[in-house]
Formats: structure tokens, C-alpha cells, sequence
């Protein structure tokens, strides 16, 4: 179609070279074409650009339009009847071309498409299908059980690791879990059928609810009841095993549905290659432990948007803490509950800058803030002595909102020692 | 008014107008919000 | 006079008495449809209980009737989503956004026809009465070709729902069936006025009748705003459905499925919305024909113009920050996770655009007044000042638009997942920022302060502490402003919100109290010099086309956050939107979008506008030939 416009022009130039007489105004009249035909070349250029890269990941779009309000300014220097018309053009033609240049300058986020979500009937899954929407509670989605850092809202891997070999530093190792369910059960710390007996801190995951008698009431207990009986060598610190730092994963923050735990489970044995109990078995070894009040409703689950954070920055910062789970892990002066000794004590008032002075300090912060930032996004930079490395996540970066660090290293960083602590 | 319109005398008051406005402005709406002019150096 | 006073109040109640009559039908119907379908319900519920469904409300929690099919559940494909080898959703968008820019022009013009039009009635001067009058004829002509316009686009837009999403139109046509045909006849009644209005100008010149033509312009403007109301009862349903249950069936009460939790703040920022863009356009049909004028007296005429209608554009955009924010606090509270997809989400990167082109509407509109002043004498004592405004303004802009990343370097960005990440927290509510906007806004007050007085000396008896005073506040709010910023760098972010309060204050101040002052001074001041209209430079003209260009801009993008914060809903978490085109598209695709929108709809009104300059090039030619040919005619029969 532009050549069409092009040789009508070029018509019109050979037209007027043979038609006007008068040197002057053939002078004029070719020139007009001239410019005419250029105008025409840089319009089709800049729609052909535009058309091509409607869809790419092309920036330069915006180029399309300077190229259309240069083109309307020259014309508009030699249509003289027309000028005010192709000026205002061109000046609308520049305003939109730097407000797209602008868009597209800034970082390109795309809402991807949603989770496929039709309303789930858990009860009539195939124990396959059950078990995807487990990996999916606990890594985010379905094959991600051996990517690093993957994390569902389950969190799950936040502290167990799945694989044999890897790091389990914070909680036992899940790999082989079926199996030794029934071998934990013949452990005598944990008094099967005597709750009474144990010495933990919670004897029963409520009053009556009595001790599991198979593998996956044993799983069961362990979601509901933590602290019930906890494996040597991984209780709260200086509580000489008798606590667990696992919160109960029916209540929140993570309040995972029965639906959701029996789906969770069900991954556990067919990635064993064992066959899982059937779903109403499941559920039912769930409810011994949890009574009616406690189980959380499915109904209420709202899509969580494009996004799944653990904590959008909105909440109180003793809430941000909770859903992060850092109080599993860290103690933090003025956080209700948050007396983890996983990693260290939070007091980043008054470590922080020490740290940055820190001889063997190679990170990049340079100033206490940065410092608790890189801290909380970048863990192996800097790990404080004697904690080992490698024990936070690495994912906090992702899952937490930018609005939630700002929060955190607000409050961390107003956190001093032998000072009482900051107001929520 | 003949005094007013000395540029010394109009110059106080209007001072002592706006600045004295702008303070009970800032700290009424802080005050609101908790926050005041000290906060800084109280923590 | 005691008669023709009686006489007008007369017509203007007859008047009032027939719109209400025309009205009468909808407003009783609107009650009895909802009361109608609920009244037997009641008792059909009584008689066999179990036969008849009951389901409650997502909105209201009332329990209803289930009258409706439930939404469907649409699966990708040619029955639900047919399409043309492009995606539909941007054809939508186009034809939408298209129609809404005409529809909110021919909204909003009649508005501002109305109060010229009073003001040319009420003003004692005859000269500028006519003047006055000749302007508002001059702003309906514009419209009444926007108008069927309008029209045509609707058209386009519904013929785009029904054949590229069917599925999902049925639906809302649906449960929307009574009030989509209000809307349609709301639309002839509108037509209709506007047509007697239009060609009745002429004829209701004069005393009684001038009222009766003044009356039918609050009445067009009545139906006009309905129309919209309806329309946005749409808009509000598809963000905060209310009215059906879960499964998204009709409870049979259609007010609460007009009367959603976002309705009526849609309704007043649409109403302020329009009236700021009207504004904008017919301030760039102004600049066009000032620029295309070829006579002083044209010239003169059409600067007043864009004066006026920039004047008026202005002053909508003032109140619209505050409508915004109560639509924002209505979304919060209808559903949190939508205020944070918006604010400090997914969507929250346009909100920086927006604040850039805040910024770019008030340096236009500075501009444009430190321009202005150039056609008045005796302004030229400002003159020399304005340098120092300039530098005000971009030192405010630059902070207003410099993203604030005090925690996060670019390299921690990275470590935080990238650009994937939604990074706003520190974006939201920065003391600097607000600094950076409230300094802007006060320039543009003192600014507006100079114009006002431009060629004006004050003569009252307290002038010169009058004048001393204003400066001493202005610097003292500068001051205050800028104290706060600086304040709020040293206290942690929680708490350093609280600050924003007593900046906008002091802005507010400066905004009521300067004008209050300005204008009891200048009361019977001496004048130095006239306005000589016409007299203003071109560049002026541009920064209004400017000014225009931004506030059509800013309505795609404003429209297109409001639209997509709705993410994979077709409606709000009732109807799910399966199409291959349910993801977000990215800033860099959208804004280009926007600037297509923008520029094909300029492309298209500029053209109306030089259609209408083409009609008015024959008047005058017919009209001077008329004149004189008619008064020789008699002499020669002599």
C-alpha cells in the first residue's frame, strides 16, 4: 500500500518536471514532492515498525512515533495552508511518543496468566492428580520438587528437605518418611498409646485425642501437633527437645485445609513409589487430631491475585514476621512468640553496623540498613558466626513484598541491645 | 493601618502570622498521627 | 419585571414538571422490577419451600431468589471466544476506550455550555453577554458532531462485545436486561434534547424563552449524567459485583445490582474526569483555531476561549486527586488484595507514570499562565520573576518523578528476583515525593496569584501589608513544605506517612486563603493596562494542546489500571475470564496501546474540527454576501 503512495508521488514529480514551465515554481513544486515522498518513506517505515513489533518484547515502538512528528513538522514547513494543523499533530504525535518511550523505559512487569482453577473436588481426584496438588502446596508447582528455592504456600521447604543428601539443618529430612512413620511409632519417647508419658511439652494434640496407631496417623499428628513428639536433636534450642519450632499447619498463617494436608501426604507416599491411602482415610487420621473448631474452611480460600507472597507489606510487622515464618528460626526482641535459635538473635541496631566493619565482611552494603536488606535477600553474604551457612532460605527476596522488607528493616534496624524494643 | 503599611511593622506581623499558622497547623495535624516535631531526637 | 421574573419561574417548574413526568415511568419501574420479582418470591417461598431457590448475595448478604442463570463457565474456544487473527481483547479495548473519549467530551461539554450559558444570562453587560452566548453555541457545535460520533462508537462497541465475546455479553445483558433498555431509551430522550436545544438557540433568544432554552440545558445535562450512572453501574458491577450470589445467578433485586460498593465514587470521579477532559479539548480546539486564524479578531476570540475552557479544565482537576482518593479507600475496603494489586502491585508502575504526568499537567498549565501575562499590560513587572518559578517547579518535578530507592540499590533489585518482583513499597508514600508535588502545586497557586493581578494595582488602604503579607505566606509555606520533606528522611518509614497530612494542608492554604486575599484586594483595583486578547504568543497555544494531549493520556492509562485491575475476571470473582488473553499485559505494551488510543482518537477529532471549520468558512462568505446583496435589491426595484 505505500508503494502505491509512493508512485502517485513520484507520478506527481515527473507530472510537474513536465508540466510547469515556469523554472520558479517548478523549482518549488518538485521540491514539495521531494519532501513529500521523504514524509511518505518515514510514515510507512514507522507504521511498518509499529506493525511488526505490536506484540514483541521490542522497545523501541516509540521511535515509530518521533519518526511520525518529524514527518509532520517538515511537512508542515512547506504546507503552509496546512501548518497548524500538522504542528498540533506533530506536537500530540512527540507527547505520546515520549509518554510510550517512558512506559516502556520503566522495568516490564507481566501478569502472567492465572493458576488454572476450577473449583477443586479433592474427593473425587485420582491419587495422581491428588498428588500434583500437593506438590503444589508444597514447592508451587507441579515437577519443582527439586528446583532450589521453590516454595508453595504450604512453605514447607522453608525448613525439610525432600531429597536424600540434602541440607536438613533446621528439621528432619522427609525423604523416606512412610517408611519410618511406623518405625517413630515403636520409639518409646513417644508412647504409643500412653500420652501421659511423654515427656514433651504437649502431651496430646487435644485433650482425648490420644497417640496415632499407624504411619499415617503418625504424619498426621506431626502436622497437627508438632510439638507432640519431636524427632532428637531438632527441638527449640535449650528446651532440650521437648519443643518444636514447627508451627501447626492447620492454624495460621499457613492453615492448610484437611483437603489440602491429605494432598500434601499423598505426594509424600506416591513420589516413594508406595501407594497412599485413599483420600477419606487420610482426612479422617486428620481429623482424630484436629478437632472440628480448628479445621480451617475451604470456602474461604480467595485467589491470591497474580502474585504469591508470603506477606504483601500491608500487615503489622509482628504479622510479617509470623507469615515469613522468621520467628521459627530467629529470636526477635518485641515479636510475640518469636524466640527461634535457629539462626541468631535479631538485634540489628547495634550488630549490623559491627558486622559491616567486620574484617571478613565481603558484602556490599554500607549502611546498617543495606546490611539487613542483603541480610534478608542474599543470606551466604555474610553468615554471623557460628550458624552455619546455607540455613536461611534464599528465597525471601521473592516472596516477600518490597513494602515487607521496607518494613522489616525498619524495625530490625530500631532494635538495639539492652534497649527495650521498638513499638509495633 | 497607617502603621501596617510600614514595611517593618508588616513585615513582623505577617511573620508572626504565618509562622505562628504554619506551627499550630503542623503540630495540630501531627499530633493527630502521633508524631511531633521532637520525634527525632527522642529516639 | 415582577411578571417576567413570575414568568420564568413558571417555565422552569413546568419545565422541571415535564422532565419529571418523562421520568416518572423509570423511577417507578426501577423499584416495582425489583419488588416485583421478590414480592411473589416471598410468597412462592411460603407455599412450596423447597421448589424454589434461594441464594445469598455476595455483597449485600441478603438472601434472594434465584432468578438468573448462573455466569457461565467459558472454556477457550470459537463458541465463547471467537476471534479474528488478533487479539480480541485489544480490539475491545480500542473500540472502548474510543467510544469513552466521545462519550465523555459530549458529557461534558453540555456542562460547560450550561454555566456559560448562565453567565451570559445573568451578566449585566450586554457586550460580553453576547459574548458569553456566542460561546457556548460555539462549544455545542463542536459536540453535536462528537455527538453521533458517540453514537456510532457505541454501536461499534456493542457489535464488538456480541461477536468477539458473547459468552460473556449475554451474561451481562442478561442480569443487566431492564436497564440496558432504560439506557437505550435515556439515549433518544438525550438525542432529542440536545437536537431542540442545538437548533432552538436562535429562535429562544430572548427574555422568557432564554430561560426556557437555559432550562433545557440542566435537563440535557440531567439525562446525560444518568446515562452515565447507568453506564457505570456496568463498569461497577464487572469490578464489585453485587446483586447475584456465588455462582454469579440474579437475585431479582436490580438495585443492588446497579448499586455496587464502587458505583457512585465511579460516578463522581467520571463526572469530574469528564469535565477536566472536556476542558482539555476545547481548550485544544481553541489553540487549533487560534493557530489556524488568520484575523486579530478571530484570534482575540479564540484566546479567550482556550482561556476559559483551560480555566474550567483546571478547576475540575483540582477536586479530582480527592475523588481518587475516595475511590481508591472504596476499593481498599471492598477488597484489599485489589487496592494492593493497584497501589503496590502488579499495576503499581503506572501509578509512577501517572505522577510524571501529573507533573507535565501543571508545568503546562504554569506555562501557559507566565504566557499569558504577555497579553496583558502592565504584567511585565512579573516577567523577570518567572525565571525563579521555572527553576521552583524543576527542582520539584525532579524529586516528584525520581523514583526513591534509599534500601534498594539496583543490584539488591536484582538479588530480589528482578524486575519480576513488585518493588513498590518504597514508592508509596514518600515525604520528598510529596514535597516534590506539593511545591508544584503551590507554584501553580502563585502563579494563578500573579495572573490575577497581572494589570491590576490594589488600591485598598492596607495594600502594601496586604502584599507583604502574601509573599512572607507563600515563602513561609514554601518553607514549611520543604521542612517536612527533610523532616521525614530522618524518621522511619512507619511513621513518616503522618507527614503528608500537614504538607497537603499547607498547600490547601495557600490555595483558599491566597485566592481569598487576591480577590479582596484587587476589589475596584486600577487598572494598568487592558487585556489585549489575542495578543498571547503561539507557544501558549501549544502548551494547551499540551495540557490536552496529557489529560487524554492520562484518562487511557487511568481507565486501562481501573479496567485491568480486575486481572482474570470478566466478573469479579464470579466469572472467570478463560480467553488466551486473561494475563496483564506489560507497562511498555500498554502504554503503547494508550498513545494509539490517544493519537487515533486526536486523528479523528481534529478532523471533526477542521469538518466544522470547512462549514464555518461558508457561513461568513453566504452571510456577507447576503447582506449586502440584500440592501442594494430593494434600492434597484425602486
Amino acid at each position: 500500500m505505500g508503494w502505491m503512495a509512493l508512485a502517485i508521488l513520484a507520478g506527481l514529480l515527473v507530472y510537474f518536471q513536465v508540466s510547469i514551465s515556469e523554472p520558479a515554481a517548478k523549482k518549488r513544486a518538485v521540491f514539495k514532492t521531494f519532501i513529500g515522498i521523504i514524509a511518505t518513506f518515514l510514515l510507512f517505515m514507522a507504521i511498518a515498525n509499529y506493525k511488526n513489533n505490536f506484540y514483541g518484547e521490542n522497545r523501541l515502538l516509540p521511535v515509530s512515533l518521533v519518526m511520525i512528528t518529524v514527518t509532520t513538522f517538515v511537512m508542515a514547513l512547506y504546507f503552509t495552508n496546512l501548518s497548524a494543523l500538522l504542528k498540533i499533530g506533530g506536537l500530540m504525535f512527540f507527547v505520546a511518543a515520549f509518554l510510550s518511550g517512558y512506559g516502556n523505559w520503566l522495568p516490564q512487569v507481566e501478569g502472567g496468566f492465572p493458576p488454572v482453577e476450577e473449583k477443586k473436588t479433592w474427593d473425587s481426584m485420582t491419587p495422581q492428580q491428588l498428588a500434583d496438588e500437593g506438590e503444589k502446596i508444597i514447592f508451587g508447582g507441579v515437577g519443582k520438587n527439586k528446583e532450589q528455592g521453590a516454595i508453595g504456600k504450604g512453605q514447607c521447604p522453608l525448613c525439610h528437605a525432600f531429597h536424600a543428601g540434602m541440607l536438613g539443618e533446621r528439621a528432619p529430612n522427609l525423604a523416606g518418611l512412610p517408611g519410618r512413620g511406623k518405625e517413630r511409632l515403636e520409639d518409646p519417647k513417644y508412647s504409643k498409646g500412653n500420652p501421659s508419658k511423654r515427656e514433651y511439652e504437649v502431651k496430646e494434640a487435644f485433650p482425648g485425642s490420644g497417640t496415632a496407631e499407624n504411619g499415617q496417623e503418625y504424619i498426621a499428628e506431626s502436622h497437627a501437633c508438632p510439638s507432640c513428639y519431636v524427632v532428637a536433636g531438632y527441638g527449640v534450642k535449650g528446651t532440650n527437645d521437648k519443643q518444636s519450632p514447627m508451627p501447626s499447619i492447620h492454624k495460621p498463617p499457613i492453615s492448610l485445609s484437611l483437603a489440602e494436608l491429605a494432598a500434601v501426604d499423598t505426594w509424600m507416599y506416591l513420589r516413594e513409589g508406595i501407594d497412599a491411602p485413599s483420600f477419606e482415610e487420610i482426612v479422617k487420621s486428620y481429623e482424630k487430631f484436629i478437632p472440628e473448631a480448628d479445621r480451617p474452611k475451604q470456602a474461604d480460600e480467595k485467589p491470591a491475585g497474580a502474585t504469591s507472597l508470603m506477606a504483601d507489606g500491608t500487615e503489622p510487622i509482628d504479622q510479617i514476621f509470623a507469615k515469613g515464618q522468621c520467628i521459627s528460626c530467629h529470636t526477635i526482641p518485641g515479636i510475640p512468640g518469636a524466640v527461634g535459635t535457629i539462626g541468631p538473635k535479631l538485634e540489628e541496631g547495634t550488630t549490623a553496623p559491627q558486622r559491616i566493619k567486620d574484617p571478613t565482611y565481603k558484602g556490599t552494603a554500607k549502611s546498617p540498613a543495606e546490611y539487613i536488606m542483603e541480610s534478608i535477600v542474599d543470606p551466604s553474604a555474610y553468615v554471623v558466626k557460628p550458624f552455619p551457612d546455607n540455613t536461611m532460605p534464599k528465597v525471601f527476596g521473592q516472596k516477600l513484598s518490597a513494602g515487607a522488607l521496607k518494613k522489616i528493616v525498619d524495625y530490625l534496624s530500631q532494635v538495639k541491645t539492652g534497649a527495650p524494643p521498638p513499638k509495633i | 493601618m497607617s502603621a501596617l503599611n510600614n514595611p517593618v511593622v508588616a513585615v513582623i506581623v505577617s511573620l508572626i502570622i504565618s509562622v505562628g499558622y504554619f506551627v499550630f497547623v503542623d503540630h495540630y495535624l501531627m499530633d493527630m498521627q502521633g508524631l511531633d516535631f521532637w520525634y527525632l531526637f527522642r529516639n | 419585571m415582577g411578571l417576567l421574573a413570575g414568568k420564568r419561574v413558571f417555565s422552569i417548574m413546568a419545565l422541571c414538571m415535564m422532565v419529571g413526568l418523562l421520568l416518572l415511568p423509570i423511577v417507578v419501574a426501577l423499584p416495582s422490577l425489583a419488588i416485583g420479582e421478590e414480592a411473589p418470591a416471598g410468597d412462592a417461598a411460603k407455599k412450596d419451600g423447597d421448589k424454589v431457590e434461594k441464594g445469598r448475595d455476595v455483597y449485600y448478604k441478603t438472601e434472594g431468589i434465584v432468578v438468573g442463570a448462573p455466569a457461565p463457565k467459558t472454556v477457550d474456544g470459537p463458541r465463547d471466544y471467537p476471534r479474528y487473527n488478533f487479539e480480541s481483547r485489544v480490539l475491545l479495548w480500542f473500540a472502548n476506550q474510543q467510544h469513552l473519549y466521545y462519550g465523555s467530551f459530549v458529557l461534558a461539554v453540555p456542562i460547560f455550555c450550561m454555566i456559560i450559558e448562565f453567565m451570559g444570562v445573568v451578566t449585566k453587560d450586554k457586550a460580553l453577554a453576547k459574548r458569553y452566548d456566542q460561546l457556548a453555541y460555539d462549544f455545542i457545535k463542536i459536540s453535536l458532531t462528537a455527538y453521533s460520533l458517540t453514537a456510532i462508537l457505541g454501536g461499534i462497541l456493542i457489535f464488538t462485545f456480541l461477536t468477539l465475546y458473547p459468552a460473556f455479553f449475554s451474561y451481562l445483558s442478561g442480569i443487566f436486561r431492564p436497564v440496558m433498555h432504560i439506557y437505550a431509551l435515556m439515549f433518544v430522550a438525550e438525542s432529542g434534547t440536545l437536537y431542540i436545544y442545538y437548533y432552538g438557540w436562535d429562535k429562544m433568544k430572548e427574555g422568557f424563552l432564554k430561560w426556557i432554552h437555559l432550562s433545557m440545558s440542566v435537563i440535557l445535562n440531567i439525562i446525560g449524567t444518568l446515562l452515565m450512572f447507568l453506564a457505570n453501574s456496568w463498569i461497577g458491577f464487572m469490578m464489585s459485583p453485587a446483586g447475584v450470589d456465588e455462582q454469579g445467578r440474579y437475585l431479582g433485586n436490580i438495585w443492588h445490582v446497579i448499586h455496587t460498593a464502587l458505583w457512585n465514587p465511579l460516578n463522581l470521579h467520571r463526572i469530574l474526569g469528564n469535565m477536566a477532559f472536556g476542558g482539555g479539548v476545547v481548550a485544544a480546539y481553541a489553540a487549533y483555531k487560534f493557530l489556524a486564524s488568520k484575523t486579530d479578531e478571530d484570534r482575540a476570540h479564540y484566546d479567550w476561549m482556550g482561556y476559559i475552557a483551560m480555566a474550567l479544565g483546571v478547576a475540575f482537576l483540582i477536586p479530582l486527586p480527592f475523588a481518587g482518593y475516595w475511590l481508591m479507600r472504596e476499593v481498599y475496603a471492598y477488597r484489599q488484595q485489589m487496592g494492593i494489586t493497584l497501589m503496590g502491585g502488579l499495576l503499581a508502575w503506572l501509578f509512577i507514570i501517572q505522577a510524571t504526568m501529573i507533573g507535565i499537567l501543571f508545568l503546562s498549565t504554569n506555562y501557559y499562565l507566565w504566557q499569558a501575562m504577555g497579553r496583558m499590560r502592565g504584567a511585565e513587572k512579573y516577567q523577570r520573576y518567572i525565571k525563579y518559578l521555572v527553576f521552583i517547579l524543576a527542582c520539584g518535578y525532579m524529586v516528584f518523578i525520581t523514583p526513591h530507592t534509599m534500601v534498594m540499590t539496583p543490584a539488591e533489585l536484582k538479588a530480589m528476583g528482578g524486575q519480576q518482583h513488585p518493588v513498590l513499597g518504597n514508592y508509596g508514600v514518600m515525604s520528598a515525593k510529596n514535597g516534590g508535588i506539593n511545591v508544584i502545586i503551590t507554584t501553580t497557586v502563585l502563579s494563578f496569584v500573579w495572573y490575577m493581578r497581572g494589570n491590576k494595582v490594589s488600591t485598598v488602604s492596607w495594600a502594601k501589608f496586604g502584599n507583604i503579607f502574601m509573599g512572607i505566606f507563600f515563602a513561609c509555606a514554601y518553607f514549611n513544605i520543604i521542612f517536612l520533606a527533610v523532616y521525614g528522611y530522618y524518621i522511619p518509614a512507619n511513621v513518616r506517612v503522618g507527614l503528608s497530612v500537614p504538607q497537603v494542608a499547607t498547600t490547601l492554604s495557600c490555595l483558599f486563603f491566597m485566592f481569598a486575599l487576591n480577590s479582596v484586594m484587587m476589589k475596584g483595583a486600577k487598572q494598568l493596562g487592558p487585556i489585549e486578547w489575542g495578543k498571547i504568543s503561539a507557544r501558549s497555544q501549544y502548551a494547551l494542546i499540551m495540557l490536552a494531549t496529557a489529560f487524554t493520556w492520562m484518562m487511557g492509562l487511568m481507565g486501562y489500571i481501573r479496567s485491568s485491575v480486575r486481572l482474570f475476571w470478566h466478573v469479579n470473582e464470579i466469572m472467570r475470564d478463560n480467553s488466551p488473553w486473561a494475563y496483564t499485559h506489560t507497562v511498555g505494551f500498554a502504554a503503547n496501546m494508550i498513545s494509539f488510543n490517544v493519537l487515533f482518537f486526536w486523528i479523528t477529532i481534529l478532523f471533526v474540527f477542521w469538518l466544522g471549520s470547512l462549514g464555518a468558512k461558508k457561513v461568513p462568505v453566504e452571510s456577507k454576501a447576503g447582506i449586502p446583496s440584500g440592501v442594494p435589491q430593494p434600492a434597484a426595484s425602486h
